[in-house]
C-alpha cells in the first residue's frame, strides 16, 4: 500500500505543496486525498510537470489522486511548479494610456495565457477589472477555459456591488477581501496588470 | 481552412478593423502568431465561414488593401491568402 495524504480542507496551493514534498523525497508512489476538483487539476497537472502519471478515484466527495512516477523520468520545462502565481486584473484592461487598447491587449494576454501551459494558480479581479468577467465576450471565454483547466478566478464582491453587475457576472467566483488577500499571500508572486 | 487570421500594418488599423468587424462577426484578438512575422501585434481571427463577408467589410472600411494581410489555418500552420 503506498503513502497516503490526507489534504482535505486545504486550499490551493497546498495540495500541490504536500504533493511536492512527497516527489523531492523520491516517493515513486503516493495517494492525495482531496476535497475539490480545483485540486485535483493542480495535482494532475502538476504531476505531469514532474514525470508522474496521475490516476483520480472518487470517495463518496472527495476524490483520491494517485501518483506514479513515471519510467522516462522525464521533466516538462515548460512548468515550474516551485513557482505558484497569481494575476492580478486591478483595471478593466491593461495599463493606462489608452482604454480601448488598454482592453484590447488584455483580451490578448488572456488568449495567450490560454494557450500557455505554465497558467497562474489564481486570477483575481477587483475595481474596474470585474468588467473582465461581465462585459467582454472573449475574455469571458477565455476565463472559463481557464477555470476548467484549475485556475481559480475570484471576482470582488464589494466592486461587483459598487458597478451593480452582481447580476451580470459570467464566470468566476464572487470572492472577498479575505479570500483575495489570502490568495495573494500563499503564492510566490503576484502579477499586477 | 480552419479560420484565418488577418494581421495589419499598424496598431490603428488593426484596431479600427476590429471596432468594424465586431459588429456583425464573431471575432477573437490574438497577439500576432510568431509564424507571421509581419505587421503589428494585434491580430483578429474569423471563422472560415465568415471569410467572404468579412473581406467585402475590410474593403468597405479600408481604403487602401496594403494595410492589412489575410492568412488561411490549416494543418499546423499559416498560408497568405
Amino acid at each position: 500500500m503506498s503513502r497516503q495524504i490526507d489534504a482535505r480542507g486545504k486550499s490551493c496551493p497546498i495540495p500541490v505543496v504536500m504533493a511536492k514534498k512527497e516527489t523531492d523525497q523520491g516517493e515513486k508512489q503516493f495517494s492525495i486525498l482531496v476535497d475539490n476538483k480545483t485540486a485535483v487539476e493542480n495535482l494532475k497537472r502538476f504531476a505531469k510537470s514532474r514525470g508522474y502519471e496521475s490516476e483520480i478515484t472518487e470517495a463518496g466527495a472527495d476524490f483520491l489522486v494517485t501518483m506514479t512516477d513515471a519510467e522516462s523520468g522525464e521533466e516538462c520545462s515548460l512548468m515550474d511548479y516551485d513557482k505558484s502565481w497569481a494575476v492580478l486584473i486591478g483595471r478593466d484592461g491593461i495599463g493606462e494610456g489608452d482604454p480601448v487598447l488598454g482592453a484590447t491587449l488584455l483580451k490578448m494576454y488572456l488568449y495567450t495565457l490560454c494557450q500557455s501551459d505554465a497558467l497562474p494558480n489564481y486570477i483575481l479581479m477587483m475595481n474596474g477589472g470585474v468588467r473582465t468577467a461581465v462585459e467582454h465576450e472573449q475574455s469571458v471565454e477565455h476565463l472559463k477555459d481557464l477555470e476548467t483547466r484549475g485556475v481559480s478566478v475570484l471576482v470582488c464582491g464589494t466592486c461587483l456591488n459598487y458597478f451593480g453587475l452582481e447580476k451580470d457576472l459570467k464566470t468566476g467566483t464572487v470572492s472577498n477581501m479575505y479570500d483575495i488577500a489570502t490568495a495573494m499571500s500563499s503564492v510566490d508572486k503576484v502579477v499586477t496588470l | 481552412m480552419e479560420w484565418y487570421v488577418i494581421s495589419f500594418i499598424n496598431t490603428h488599423t488593426a484596431m479600427t478593423a476590429q471596432k468594424h468587424l465586431k459588429e456583425t462577426f464573431e471575432i477573437v484578438i490574438l497577439p500576432t502568431p510568431r509564424e507571421l512575422s509581419q505587421g503589428c501585434g494585434i491580430a483578429i481571427r474569423i471563422r472560415s465561414e465568415d471569410y467572404p463577408a468579412v473581406t467585402e467589410r475590410l474593403k468597405e472600411v479600408s481604403s487602401d488593401q496594403q494595410t492589412y494581410g489575410i492568412y488561411g489555418f490549416s494543418n499546423g500552420s499559416y498560408t497568405k491568402v
